[in-house]
C-alpha cells in the first residue's frame, strides 16, 4: 500500500497563511479535503502536486521527499485543478502525445480510452472545452499515467448535476483501482456517500482529520458549519446596515 | 536519461525553423566577404566579418520566443505554466533550453566564421588579421553577454508576471 504523508506543510503569503498541516492518504482511500472558499485547499493541494516552489514542512511518498526526489514522487502524483495549464490552441490527443511522453507510465491507449470513457472530443482544441470538460480532459490525461495519487481541487463546480453523478461513480472507480485521491471540494453533497476519510480545513488550519465513520450521525455539512470561521457575506453586512438605521431612525 | 529525452522533446517541439537563421547567416557572411574582398583596396590589411552579426542576435531571439514562450490565442504566454504538473524541475528545463540556445548560436557563429575563411580561401585574399581569433572570440562573448541579458530581462518579468497571475 502506498502512502503520502504531508508533515508540518506551512506557507506563508501576503494576507494569508497555510498553517503547519499533517495528515496522511493511502492509497485505495477517497479522502475528502473540505473548506470554506479561502480555507487553503488549493495551496495545500498545489504544495502536495509540487507546483508550490516554496513550503516548509515535508511530502513523503513510500519513503520519499518530494523535495529530494521530485522527479520520482511526481511520477505518482496526479492533479487536477483550474490552475494546471495545457496548450490551450492543440486538442486532446496533440496535448497527451506533447506531455505524455514524460511520464513513465503514460499510456496513449489508456489515454484514448479515457478519452472516450469521459466523452471528450479528440480533435477539437482544448480552448474551446467548457469548464466541466477542461476538468474531464485533466482526469483522462492523469489516469493515463496510472498515478498512486490523485488530487482532485475542486473538480466538480464546472459540472452538471447528471454528470456530477457519473463522476462519483468514476472516481469510486478510480479508487478500486488502488488509486489514493484527495479532493478538496466545498460542495460537500459531493463527498459525502463516497469519502472514507474527511479533512477539514479552515483559515488555513486543518481544524479535523477523521474516517467519516468517526463522524456518527453529524453529517459533513453540518461539521463544516461548527467549525468553519464565519465570515461577513453581502447579507450580513446588509444586515448590520439595517439595523444601524433603524437604531438611528 | 529524462534531460536527454526533454531535449530531444523540446527540439522537436520548437522545429527547424532555426536552420534558416543559420543557412542564411552562412550565405550571408559567403556573399558579402566574397563583396568585401572583391572592393577591397590593396592597402586594406583585412576583411572584416562582423557584417553578419545581426544573424546570431535574431537566432538568440528567435530561439528565446520558441523555447520559452508560446503563442496562443493571440497572446503571447509562458510555457513553464505548462510544464508545472510534469516530473521535470524548472532548473533542468531552464539548462535544457539553454543548452539549445547555446548548441544554435555556436553553429551559427561557426557557420559564419567558416564561410567568412572560406570566402577568403576562394578570393585568394591572403591578408588575414593577425587577431582574427581574439575577434571571434570577443563576438562569441558578446553574443552571450547579450543572449544572458536577454533571457533575464524577458524570461524573468514573463515569470513574475505569470506568478502574479
Amino acid at each position: 500500500m502506498s502512502r503520502m504523508q504531508c508533515i508540518g506543510i506551512e506557507k506563508k503569503f501576503y494576507a494569508f497563511s497555510l498553517k503547519p498541516v499533517s495528515f496522511q492518504i493511502e492509497s485505495g482511500y477517497l479522502t475528502g479535503l473540505i473548506g470554506i472558499n479561502g480555507a487553503g485547499k488549493s495551496t495545500l493541494i498545489r504544495i502536495l502536486a509540487g507546483m508550490e516552489p516554496k513550503y516548509e514542512g515535508q511530502v513523503v511518498v513510500d519513503g520519499m521527499t518530494l523535495k529530494d526526489n521530485y522527479e520520482t514522487v511526481k511520477q505518482k502524483i496526479a492533479i487536477v485543478s483550474e490552475d494546471v495549464s495545457f496548450f490551450y490552441d492543440k486538442n486532446a490527443l496533440e496535448n497527451g502525445e506533447l506531455l505524455g511522453c514524460y511520464f513513465e507510465k503514460f499510456s496513449l491507449e489508456e489515454y484514448y480510452w479515457w478519452l472516450d470513457r469521459l466523452g471528450l472530443p479528440k480533435g477539437q482544441p482544448i480552448c474551446q472545452f467548457s469548464k466541466g470538460m477542461y476538468m474531464k480532459f485533466q482526469l483522462a490525461f492523469a489516469m493515463s499515467y496510472a498515478p498512486e495519487f490523485l488530487l482532485l481541487d475542486e473538480p466538480t463546480s464546472g459540472f452538471d448535476p447528471v454528470f456530477r453523478k457519473d463522476f462519483m461513480r468514476i472516481l469510486q472507480e478510480i479508487r478500486d483501482r488502488k488509486t489514493g485521491i484527495l479532493m478538496s471540494t466545498h460542495i460537500v453533497s459531493d463527498i459525502e456517500h463516497i469519502a472514507d476519510y474527511v479533512l477539514l480545513i479552515d483559515n488555513g488550519e486543518l481544524k479535523l482529520n477523521d474516517t467519516k465513520e468517526a463522524l456518527g450521525n453529524q453529517t459533513i455539512q453540518e461539521m463544516l458549519e461548527e467549525y468553519s470561521v464565519k465570515k461577513p457575506g453581502i447579507g450580513d453586512l446588509l444586515e448590520r446596515k439595517t439595523v444601524s438605521d433603524d437604531a438611528v431612525s | 536519461m529524462l534531460f536527454h529525452k526533454i531535449y530531444k522533446e523540446e527540439k522537436r517541439r520548437i522545429g527547424k525553423g532555426y536552420m534558416w537563421f543559420i543557412v542564411g547567416a552562412f550565405l550571408w557572411s559567403f556573399i558579402m566577404t566574397h563583396v568585401f574582398c572583391q572592393t577591397a583596396k590593396e592597402e586594406a590589411s583585412y576583411v572584416t566579418f562582423s557584417h553578419s552579426i545581426l544573424f546570431p542576435l535574431a537566432l538568440v531571439w528567435y530561439l528565446n520566443s520558441k523555447l520559452f514562450f508560446i503563442k496562443e490565442q493571440g497572446k503571447m504566454e509562458y510555457i513553464f505554466e505548462k510544464y508545472k504538473m510534469l516530473p521535470i524541475r524548472t532548473q533542468t528545463l531552464y539548462l535544457i533550453k539553454i543548452r539549445i540556445m547555446m548548441e544554435n548560436s555556436f553553429l551559427c557563429i561557426a557557420g559564419i566564421v567558416f564561410a567568412y575563411l572560406l570566402t577568403l580561401g576562394i578570393n585568394e585574399y591572403i591578408k588575414l588579421d593577425p587577431l582574427l581569433a581574439l575577434k571571434i572570440s570577443a563576438m562569441c562573448i558578446d553574443i552571450i553577454v547579450f543572449m544572458t541579458i536577454l533571457i533575464l530581462v524577458r524570461d524573468v518579468y514573463a515569470e513574475y508576471v505569470s506568478r502574479r497571475q
